[in-house]
C-alpha cells in the first residue's frame, strides 16, 4: 500500500491532466491563429504529421463499423418493410465497458461478434423472416416460383434495402439460387424467399457501415450510397428511407442543395428528435435517473415519479436547444417543462395544481346576471342584480382523460366578507355546492374535480344571495370560468420559470441527483461531469491504493468543501482534485437529489468555484462561465462525432472538429450546426487507415 | 435385467422433456454400464463439466469462513453459508476455502483482483489510470477451448442475473467475467428467454409441419455459405485491419453450423412448450417497505430470474447440451440494489464501503446489509446446485460430474482486502475432487484453485495465469 502511494504521488503531482486534451487543460484556448506553433509537442505520431509537427488534418479513416442492436434492429424492419416488429431480446446485446463514459456507438463499431452473437443473429433472422412472410405486406405479389418475375422483383428490392445499395447481379444470382434450391428441397415457394431474406439478415453488408477506405493511402469522398447510409443512421438510427435511397440512385445526393435539403427535411422529422435526444441522454448520462440508488430514509421523495419527471424535464430542455433555441441557453435557461411534482420539488407553483392537462375552455364571464343592466357595474357575472344568477356554457368535451376539473374564480368588490351560494353543475347534476366568501382584490378560485363524458356537456354556475345579506352589500363577481383535463397521477409538464437559485443545465434536478451519491452529494463527481463530460477535459482515475473515502461530517468538519479540503492538502490527491472539485462544490446548494438547501445541516455553505483561473460564486455563475467557455462548444462538437462515427477524434481530426464548432458558436444553433456538420468534407470523406 | 444398448443421439431423439420437470435425461441408464459410471457402448466415462459461479464485492468474511475447518464444514458453519449448510443434497458436495490471497501487485480496485481470480492476469494502466486491463483468458475459456465440439450443442453458455451494470448511473459497473484469450470480456446472455431459445429453439419453421430434416439442415447450411459468399465479395474491398475483423466474423459461423448439426438432438431434447417468464425481469415494479411505509420502486427479480436460469444452466448440462457454464450472480464492484432485503438500501459496492461513516445509522445499517446480501447470494448459488443436484445423472446426478469454481473478487470488499478471498468449490469432478471440506489455504495464491479444478476435469496444463500471477502449484490436498 506504502508502494502505490509512493509512485502516484510521482506521477501525479506535476499535472492532472494526462489526455489528448492537454492543450485545451492548460487553460488556453484553442484560437490557433495566434499561437502558430500550438500543437508542435504532440510529435508521437509520425503518420502523416507535417513539416511542423502538426498532425496532416484527415477525417476519421474508413472502414468497417458494426452496427448497433438498435441500428441492427431499424434495419431489420427497414428490409422486411414491418416497421412495428419487435425483436425483444433476439438481436446480440452491445458490449458494455468497465471504463468510463462511452457512446454506445464507440462501444459498438469496432466490437467483434463473438461466436454466440452470431448465432443470435442467426435465429433472429430467421424468427424476423418467417414473421415478416406471415404478414401479407412484405410480398407484392404471389411468386408461382422461387426464381420467377414477382420472386426476382422481390429479391432484387430486398437486397437493395439490406445491403443499402443495389446488388450486383452476382449476388442477386446467389441468393436466387439459395432461394430456388430451399423452395424445391422444402417444397414451399415462400420458405425459399424466406431464407434468403433472413441471409441477408445476417450479411456483413448488412451488419456493418462499409465505407472502405482509398486503396492509394488517401482521403476518399463517399459515394451517394454510402453518404445516404451515413446521413440516415446519424440522423435517424436507421437505414436510409425511401426517398434517401431514390436520390442515392439518382446519384444526386452529394450535391450540396439536395443534401442540404435533406438534413432539413430529415432535421424536421421526429425521429430526428428522438435520435438527438438519445445522444444528450448518453452525453449527459441522465437516462435511467429512476435507477440511481438513493437512499430512501435520507431522500423518502425519491422514487420513479420524481426520477421520471426530472427526465422529462431535461428531455425538454434538450428538445429546445435541438428544436433551434439557443444552444448556451442550455447552461443559462431560467425555464422548466416541470409537472407538479417536479414543481413541488422546486418550490414554484405549478399553476393548475396536481395533474392539470390541456384546457378544454376557458372563458371570461361578460354577462352579468340576470336583471342587470345599470351602467357603472362591474363586468362580470355577478349577483348584484338578483337573488339568484344563472350562467350556463356549453363545453365539448373530448375522449382520453379520465377526470376534469372545473375552476371558477370569484371575487369582491368592496371590502369586508360576502357570502354567497355557488352551485356548480353539469347537465343539471350539482357536483359543487359551496360558500362562496371573497374579499375585496383577494381573488379566490374554486375548483371541483369530477369526471366529464366525452360530448357536449352543459356546466352551470349558479350564485345564490345569502338571506341575510342585504343587497347593498351584494359585490361578488365571477371572472372567468375554466375547464381542464385532468390526467391521472398529475404527470402533465408545463412552460413554468425556475426559481432564482437555479439556471440551466448545472442546476436541474436530473444532473444533480445523477452525479451525487446515494445519501449525499458529491463534489468530485459533479467536478468530474463539468470536466470530461462538458468540456472534453481528460482526468486519470484516482491512483490505485489510494482511500477515496472523505472524512465523516463531525467536529469541525461540517461541510463537503471541508471534507474534500483533504484531499487539496495531501499531495498525492491534490494535482487532481484542484482541478475537479471547484467545479463541484459551487453546486453545494443542491443535495443528492437535486434539492435545494440553504445550509447543509445548519453549516453555512461556500459556494465560490473556479474554472481554469475564473472564478465564481454559485451554480448560476458556474454556468454561465461554462457557456461562455470555447471548450463548451468544441466539446459538444467531439462528443457528436464521437457519437456520429463511434471513435473518439485523434490529433488528426482536432482542427477540423474545432473548425465545425466555430459554426455553433457563431450561430448558436444545434441544427444550424447539424446541417453544415453533415454538409463538410468532414462529415462525407474517409481518411486513411493512419488518420487514426 | 438386461440393458439395452442405445445410440446416444436414438435415445435423446425418444425424449421429450419440460423445464420446471426437472427430469433431466437420465444419462442414459441404459446406456450405462453396470456400475453406471460410464457408456456401456465404449467405456467412456460420463462427461464432466466445468462452471464458474461468480459475484461482485465479496462477502463479509467474519461471518461467511465456517466455524469448522476440514471435513464436514456444515456442522458447524458460519451465518452466510447456511443455506448451502442446511441442504445436505448439496452441503457435502461443497468445499469452502479460507486463507487464499491475491498476489500483492497494484492495480485498480476490483479490477486488479477480478483478473486474478477469473484469468490470473491483469495490466495496470500507465500512470495509474483506470482501469487497467485482463491480459489472458478465464479459465472456462481455457475448459471450452480444450473441449470444443464435445457436446451436442454449445461449448459454453455463459448468462447473468442482475444487469445492474445497465443502468447508466455514475455508478455502473462491469460485466467482464468471461474472458477471451486476449483478455476481452465476452457478453454474458441476461435473458433468460434468450438462453431459452439458444438451448432449445430449433428453427424449424412452424408452418411448414412435415420437414424433411436433411433436407431442411442442408438449406440452413446454405445459407450460411451465402453469408461467407456475402463476405468474400465484401473482404475484397477492404484493408488488412478489416479484412481481419471479416475473418474473425467468418470464424463465428461455425457455431451457426453446429446448431444445424446438432438439430435432431438438440430438438429432442426441447422443450415443447412456450416458457413462461415475465417480459423483462430488469425493470419491475416491486413494493418495498422502508420504515414500514410500504413504497414502489423499480428494481429488478433477481430470485425469480435466478431460479428460471438455474433451471435452465442444469438442464442444458443434462442434456449435454454444453459442457462449460459461466453464471455471474452480478458483477464485480456492481451496485446492484437488493431491494428484496429488508436492511437494504444501497447499491451492493456502495453498502461495502465509501459512505458508511456519514450513513444516518453509521455502519451498523451497511454492515448489516452487507451481511444479507453475501447470505442471499450464498442461498442463490445454492438454488443452482439444487437444480444441479436434481439431475440424475448415472448413479449420481449432474453435480458429480461437476467442476464449479464459486469466487468474488474480493472476500472484505470494503477494506479493499487482498487477504482472506471468498471462494468455494462445487461438484466432485466426476470423483477427482474431495469434498464437503473447509480447507484453509493458508495464505496460498488463488491462481491455484482454477488450476486444481481444470486438472481435476482432465486438462493436461502446468499451469495458470500469466507472467507473475502465474500459478503452477495445484492444490493438491483438494483432489482426492
Amino acid at each position: 500500500m506504502v508502494r502505490t502511494i509512493a509512485l502516484c504521488s510521482l506521477s501525479l503531482l506535476t499535472a492532472c491532466y494526462a489526455g489528448r486534451d492537454g492543450a485545451n487543460a492548460d487553460g488556453e484556448t484553442d484560437g490557433a491563429d495566434d499561437a502558430p506553433t500550438a500543437g508542435a509537442e504532440d510529435g508521437g505520431d509520425d503518420d502523416g504529421a507535417d513539416d511542423d509537427g502538426n498532425a496532416e488534418a484527415a477525417p476519421f479513416p474508413g472502414g468497417l463499423r458494426r452496427l448497433s442492436r438498435a441500428q441492427i434492429a431499424n434495419a431489420y424492419r427497414s428490409v422486411l418493410r414491418a416497421p412495428d416488429l419487435d425483436l425483444g431480446d433476439a438481436l446480440p446485446v452491445d458490449p458494455s465497458t468497465d471504463e468510463d463514459f462511452r457512446f454506445d456507438t464507440e462501444l459498438v463499431a469496432f466490437a467483434p461478434f463473438g461466436a454466440a452473437d452470431v448465432d443470435k443473429l442467426d435465429r433472429a433472422a430467421l424468427a424476423a423472416a418467417a414473421e415478416a412472410f406471415a404478414d401479407a405486406d412484405l410480398l407484392t405479389c404471389a411468386p408461382a416460383a422461387a426464381d420467377d418475375d414477382c420472386a426476382a422483383g422481390f429479391l432484387r428490392d430486398m437486397l437493395r434495402r439490406a445491403f443499402r445499395r443495389p446488388a450486383t447481379d452476382d449476388e442477386v444470382a446467389a441468393y436466387t439460387e439459395l432461394a430456388v434450391s430451399t423452395a424445391t428441397s422444402l417444397d414451399d415457394v415462400q420458405i425459399g424467399l424466406e431464407f434468403a431474406t433472413a441471409t441477408a439478415l445476417q450479411s456483413p453488408w448488412l451488419l456493418y457501415q462499409v465505407e472502405p477506405t482509398d486503396p492509394d493511402g488517401g482521403t476518399r469522398t463517399l459515394d451517394s450510397y454510402e453518404l445516404a447510409s451515413r446521413l440516415a443512421f446519424f440522423v435517424w438510427n436507421e437505414p436510409p428511407d425511401e426517398e434517401l435511397a431514390k436520390l442515392a440512385d439518382e446519384g444526386t445526393l452529394t450535391d450540396d442543395d439536395v443534401l442540404r435539403a435533406q438534413v432539413q427535411r430529415m432535421l424536421a422529422d421526429p425521429r430526428a428528435a428522438a435520435n438527438m435526444q438519445g445522444f444528450f441522454r448518453q452525453w449527459f448520462g441522465y437516462g435511467s435517473i429512476e435507477l440511481l440508488p438513493k437512499n430512501s430514509g435520507v431522500f423518502p421523495q425519491f422514487g420513479p415519479p420524481l426520477a421520471n419527471a426530472m427526465r422529462i424535464e431535461l428531455d425538454h430542455a434538450i428538445d429546445q436547444i435541438v428544436g433551434g433555441e439557443d444552444y448556451r441557453s442550455l447552461f443559462t435557461s431560467d425555464q422548466t417543462w416541470a409537472t407538479p411534482l417536479l414543481a413541488d420539488f422546486y418550490g414554484i407553483e405549478h399553476p393548475g395544481g396536481t395533474g392539470v392537462g390541456a384546457q378544454l375552455d376557458h372563458w371570461e364571464a361578460e354577462e352579468a346576471g340576470a336583471g342587470c343592466n345599470a351602467e357603472g357595474l362591474p363586468a362580470g357575472f355577478h349577483n348584484l342584480c338578483s337573488d339568484t344568477a344563472v350562467l350556463s356554457r356549453t363545453v365539448d368535451v373530448p375522449k382520453g382523460a379520465d377526470a376534469h376539473r372545473i375552476s371558477i374564480r370569484a371575487y369582491a368588490t368592496q371590502g369586508g366578507d360576502e357570502l354567497a351560494n355557488m352551485r356548480v353543475s353539469v347537465d343539471g347534476a350539482v357536483v359543487l355546492e359551496t360558500d362562496v366568501e371573497a374579499e375585496a382584490d383577494a381573488p379566490q378560485v374554486y375548483t371541483v374535480d369530477t369526471p366529464l363524458a366525452a360530448g357536449a356537456r352543459e356546466i352551470t354556475v349558479q350564485l345564490t344571495n345569502d338571506y341575510y345579506v342585504p343587497p347593498e352589500n351584494r359585490d361578488l363577481v365571477i371572472d372567468w370560468i375554466e375547464v381542464d383535463e385532468l390526467t391521472p397521477g398529475g404527470t402533465e409538464p408545463v412552460a413554468l420559470t425556475l426559481p432564482p437559485e437555479r439556471r440551466g443545465l448545472l442546476t436541474r434536478a436530473g444532473i444533480l441527483a445523477t452525479y451525487a451519491k446515494p445519501i449525499d452529494t458529491s463534489p468530485t463527481t459533479r467536478g468530474l461531469f463539468v470536466r470530461q463530460r462538458l468540456l472534453c477535459d481528460e482526468v486519470p482515475a484516482p491512483p490505485p491504493g489510494v482511500a477515496t473515502d472523505l472524512p465523516p461530517i463531525g467536529g469541525d468538519v461540517k461541510t463537503n468543501r471541508e471534507r474534500v479540503a483533504q484531499h487539496m492538502q495531501d499531495p498525492v490527491c491534490a494535482g487532481c482534485h484542484q482541478f475537479i472539485d471547484p467545479l463541484g462544490l459551487p453546486l453545494e446548494h443542491f443535495d443528492g437529489i437535486g434539492e435545494y438547501r440553504e445550509t447543509h445541516d445548519g453549516a453555512a455553505l461556500d459556494v465560490t468555484g473556479a474554472l481554469d483561473g475564473v472564478t465564481f460564486d454559485g451554480a448560476i455563475e458556474m454556468g454561465q462561465t461554462v457557456a461562455a467557455d470555447p471548450r463548451a462548444m468544441q466539446c459538444a462538437v467531439k462528443q457528436l462525432a464521437r457519437f456520429a462515427f463511434g471513435q473518439e477524434e485523434g490529433e488528426h481530426q482536432e482542427a477540423a472538429l474545432v473548425e465545425l464548432a466555430t459554426v455553433l458558436d457563431d450561430s448558436g444553433s444545434w441544427p444550424t450546426f447539424i446541417e453544415a456538420f453533415v454538409l463538410s468534407d468532414f462529415f462525407r470523406t474517409v481518411g486513411p487507415e493512419t488518420a487514426q | 435385467m438386461r440393458k439395452t444398448i442405445l445410440s446416444r443421439r436414438t435415445m435423446l431423439r425418444s425424449l421429450t422433456t419440460g423445464v420446471g420437470v426437472a427430469v433431466g435425461l437420465p444419462i442414459f441408464e441404459a446406456m450405462l454400464n453396470d456400475h453406471g459410471d460410464a457408456f456401456a457402448a465404449d467405456g467412456a466415462p460420463l462427461p464432466l463439466r466445468y462452471g464458474t459461479f461468480f459475484w461482485g464485492n465479496g462477502v463479509r468474511p467474519d461471518r461467511w469462513v465456517p466455524n469448522k475447518l476440514g471435513a464436514a464444514w456444515w456442522e458447524d458453519p458460519n451465518e452466510e453459508l447456511v443455506s448451502i449448510a442446511n441442504t445436505p443434497e448439496v452441503r457435502e458436495r461443497v468445499n469452502i476455502l479460507s486463507g487464499f490471497r491475491l498476489v500483492p501487485i497494484s492495480g485498480t480496485a476490483h479490477h486488479m483482483p477480478r483478473g486474478q481470480v477469473l484469468t490470473g492476469s491483469y495490466t495496470p494502466s500507465p500512470g495509474g489510470a483506470c482501469c487497467g486491463s485482463v491480459a489472458g483468458p478465464s479459465a472456462d475459456w481455457l475448459v471450452r477451448q480444450a473441449w470444443s465440439g464435445q457436446s451436442l450443442l454449445r461449448d459454453a453458455v455463459d448468462v447473468g442475473i442482475s444487469q445492474m451494470n445497465k443502468g447508466a448511473s455514475s455508478f455502473s459497473v462491469s460485466s467482464g467475467t468471461v474472458f477471451d484469450d486476449n483478455g476481452n470480456a465476452q457478453p454474458l446472455e441476461m435473458s433468460p428467454r434468450a438462453v431459452f431459445d439458444s438451448l432449445f429453439g430449433n428453427g424449424l419453421p412452424k408452418d411448414v409441419p412435415q420437414v424433411d430434416l436433411t433436407a431442411f439442415q442442408n438449406s440452413r447450411y446454405a445459407m450460411v455459405d451465402l453469408v461467407r459468399e456475402d463476405a468474400a465479395r465484401l473482404r475484397a474491398k477492404l484493408g488488412a485491419k478489416d479484412q481481419a475483423r471479416i475473418d474473425a466474423h467468418l470464424e463465428q459461423l461455425f457455431e451457426v453450423e453446429r446448431s444445424i448439426d446438432a438439430l435432431e438432438s438438440a430438438s429432442s431434447c426441447a422443450v415443447p412448450t412456450e416458457y413462461p417468464e415475465p417480459a423483462d425481469y430488469y425493470r419491475q415494479e416491486v413494493m418495498i417497505t422502508q420504515d414500514g411505509q410500504p413504497a414502489t420502486i423499480t428494481g429488478e427479480l433477481l430470485t425469480e430470474k435466478n431460479e428460471v436460469m438455474a433451471n435452465l444452466v442444469a438442464l442444458s448440462l443434462a442434456c449435454d447440451l454444453t459442457r462449460v457454464f459461466t453464471y455471474q450472480h452480478h458483477g464485480m464492484q456492481t451496485d446492484t440494489v437488493f431491494w428484496n432485503l429488508p436492511s437494504v438500501s444501497l447499491g451492493h459496492h456502495q453498502s461495502t464501503h465509501d459512505d458508511r461513516n456519514d450513513s444516518p445509522n453509521p455502519q451498523a445499517q451497511d454492515f448489516e446489509a452487507v451481511h444479507e446480501i453475501s447470505a442471499y447470494v450464498m442461498s442463490q448459488f445454492n438454488v443452482l446446485l439444487k437444480a444441479l443436484a436434481s439431475m440424475p445423472e448415472g448413479s449420481g446426478d449432474v453435480l458429480d460430474n461437476c467442476a464449479i469454481y464459486a469466487v468474488s473478487e474480493y472476500g472484505d470488499a470494503s477494506a479493499h482486502s487482498q487477504q482472506n478471498l471468498s471462494i468455494l468449490t462445487a461438484g466432485r469432478a466426476g470423483g477427482a475432487l474431495e469434498s464437503g471440506v473447509h480447507f484453509d489455504g493458508a495464505g496460498r495464491y488463488v491462481q491455484d484453485v482454477p488450476l486444481t479444478l481444470m486438472r481435476a476435469v482432465g486438462l493436461e496444463i502446468d499451469g495458470f495465469g500469466q507472467g507473475e500471477l502465474r500459478s503452477t502449484s495445484p492444490f493438491d490436498a483438494m483432489l482426492a
